[in-house]
């Protein structure tokens, strides 16, 4: 028998077990269509801003219960326009964060203030486009920055206000995941989708609530104290909102309100804040009652939010954004088997590791031995750390670090590009790096451009890098 | 995709994207994780194909691609064995020994073996798939058959030619 017919025998008897059929991916791709159409809504309500209102309902006055969480006069926000678009309304807001004079309301407030008065026509943003900038901060993402300025008063406004600021985030496809990092499952018979989960312990997710009559869609939110959360929700000219103080099954009490397209449950626990945003009012045939309402409360297990145990968020630069280009449309991967994700983390730990003078883990991402050769001729054989570390000054001269850090857009992204099987940085060549044959990338080629030194892999394999003699 | 066809596809092609991906993650449960993933995108695949050796092809390609996109490290290393899983029933132990040697090896070489024993892809042609140079290609298998004839001795003959 040859090997093959060995293999084929033996890999022949290993089936897969998944039930599939076009009715099953029918009906699994109309449910995702429905998620993603809520998901999209957790995108805005977890994302930077504002929790937008589905309607800007008429009516108002002072609400003693809302009223609390009211934050200060009507500005202008964006709300939808149930055709898919946005549009800029007059509208009151509330905080999510505990009452409108909690250190958190009171930051959310200012920033909200001092972003209306910068960049109002939004001209900086247009010149900046779609190009990637900063990092200005640790907390560009979670802020919406996009300029030194907005960076620097975030940071002073948090810390006015002796607050933190969010620094990581992760997505939880699974409610279970959720129900790990909070005390269990607190939602009952309601639904959870996918959940953005903060550093803090902060969350965030798109749901429903379980009611008979029908599902009823819902925006969770859990905000942690001592932290400025960028977020508040829009709800309209606040009075045709009733207002109570409940006290829900599991002991803990919360404020309700209900008006005519939404509701609302707001509580304060020990070291957090909880909101939920209901997508019905009491409108229509089967509108929601307060009776609803409370028995939403009494369905949840709100002792099981607190204490807060702040997750285990991963790095931010371990994470692939959501901006690298698909297998088949990724330049490097094709023509290096590098997808550029993995080329981008790779140059970035590298880039660090030259910064940071960290010899052990240069030797780590070289492919030694390497041979390098200086500006006069002279030859020597790097084989080992010891040999990297005498001469690491020698190799990363201030060309070499200036090619590094002037090809970078961002600490995560580098103007990489892929040539002869290998991933480059310089105008100069200045860095190869590639798949060795053990299947890890590493650096094949660090030269300056003048010639005045060349660190190359030995012998074998590549040797001055796919432009030489070009 | 019309549903007979589809449905076509998944009776003949199921077991063929399973056992990729099998040497690809060396796990069932990820391995029927992308199972799914591969048949989403046909599913969803608007264009049609030129023949069933097209539609062979384009399977086997998602079917990497789509293993590829679940590995989030550059420096993945290889599966332990002891994390392999249950192993599956085999006929005679000589084939269970194979797939613990094949499953232990690195998950690159895994790959390059399933396509050459299995799938009856030239080096060319796994070259050109997985966008690698095809002394890449012949280097992982004489790497991988160096090792299983060190570990399967008699079982696993020479190299062929």
């Amino acid at each position: 028998m040859t090997n093959r017919e060995f293999y084929r025998r033996t890999f022949s008897q290993l089936h897969s077990s998944a039930e599939l059929n076009w009715e099953a991916f029918a009906c699994m791709t109309r449910r995702k269509a429905r998620r993603g159409t809520i998901r999209r809504a957790a995108v805005i309500a977890a994302g930077v801003a504002v929790l937008a209102a589905l309607s800007t309902a008429a009516v108002a006055t002072g609400l003693f219960g809302l009223g609390r969480f009211l934050m200060g006069e009507q500005a202008r926000f964006e709300v939808p326009d149930g055709n898919g678009g946005m549009v800029q309304e007059q509208s009151y807001a509330i905080t999510l964060q505990g009452y409108s004079d909690t250190p958190e309301s009171r930051a959310k407030a200012e920033w909200e203030r001092w972003l209306a008065g910068y960049d109002p026509d939004k001209a900086i943003l247009e010149c900046i486009g779609n190009e990637p900038v900063g990092p200005f901060s640790p907390y560009d993402s979670y802020y919406n920055i996009y300029t030194q300025e907005m960076a620097n008063e975030l940071e002073e406004i948090a810390e006015r206000h002796g607050l933190n600021l969010h620094t990581g985030m992760t997505l939880l496809e699974d409610p279970q995941e959720l129900f790990q990092e909070t005390g269990g499952d607190f939602l009952g018979p309601n639904t959870a989708y996918t959940a953005y989960l903060y550093e803090d312990g902060t969350f965030a997710f798109d749901g429903e609530m379980d009611r008979r009559g029908g599902d009823v869609s819902i925006q969770f939110m859990r905000c942690v104290k001592g932290t400025l959360t960028d977020v508040m929700l829009v709800v309209g000219e606040p009075s045709l909102f009733e207002s109570w103080e409940y006290r829900s099954a599991c002991g803990i009490p919360v404020t309700l309100a209900l008006g005519p397209h939404k509701g609302l449950l707001l509580a304060e626990l020990a070291d957090c804040y909880i909101s939920v945003n209901i997508l019905m009012g009491t409108e229509g045939e089967d509108g929601l009652t307060p009776a609803d309402l409370e028995a939403f409360a009494d369905s949840l297990d709100l002792t099981l939010l607190t204490p807060v145990k702040a997750p285990e968020i991963p790095d931010s630069a371990e994470e692939e954004p959501s901006s690298w280009p698909a297998p088949e449309e990724d330049a490097i991967y094709l023509q290096t088997g590098i997808q550029e994700a993995a080329a981008q983390r790779f140059f970035s730990q590298f880039a660090l590791a030259v910064e940071t003078r960290d010899v052990s883990a240069l030797a780590d991402m070289l492919c030694l031995p390497m041979e390098l050769e200086t500006g006069d001729g002279e030859r020597t054989t790097i084989a080992a750390e010891e040999d990297l570390y005498r001469c690491f000054d020698t190799i990363f001269s201030q060309q070499i670090v200036d090619a590094i850090q002037q090809n970078r857009y961002t600490r995560e992204r580098a103007d990489l590009y892929a040539h002869g099987g290998m991933v480059g940085l310089g105008t100069a060549g200045e860095i190869w790096f590639g798949l060795a044959e053990d299947g890890d990338i590493r650096v094949f080629t660090i030269q300056q451009g003048d010639g005045g030194m060349a660190l190359r892999r030995s012998a074998q394999g590549i040797s001055d890098g796919p432009w030489a003699g070009e | 995709m019309e549903r007979t066809q589809f449905n076509d596809a998944v009776h003949r092609y199921q077991d063929m994207v399973y056992r990729i991906a099998l040497h690809h993650h060396a796990n069932p449960a990820d391995a029927e994780d992308a199972v799914q993933e591969v048949f989403l995108r046909l599913f969803t695949r608007e264009k049609g194909f030129e023949s069933g050796e097209h539609l062979r092809r384009w399977l086997i390609r998602v079917t990497v691609n789509v293993c590829r996109d679940t590995l989030k490290s550059a420096w993945r290393r290889n599966v332990p064995l002891d994390s392999v899983g249950e192993l599956p029933a085999f006929e005679q132990p000589e084939q269970r020994e194979l797939y613990q040697a094949v499953m232990a090896l690195p998950e690159q070489d895994r790959t390059v073996l399933d396509l050459f024993y299995y799938e009856e892809l030239t080096t060319k042609e796994i070259a050109r798939l997985l966008h690698i140079r095809q002394t890449t290609v012949t280097t992982r298998l004489s790497r991988a058959r160096e090792r299983l004839k060190r570990q399967l001795k008699e079982a696993w003959q020479d190299d062929e030619s």
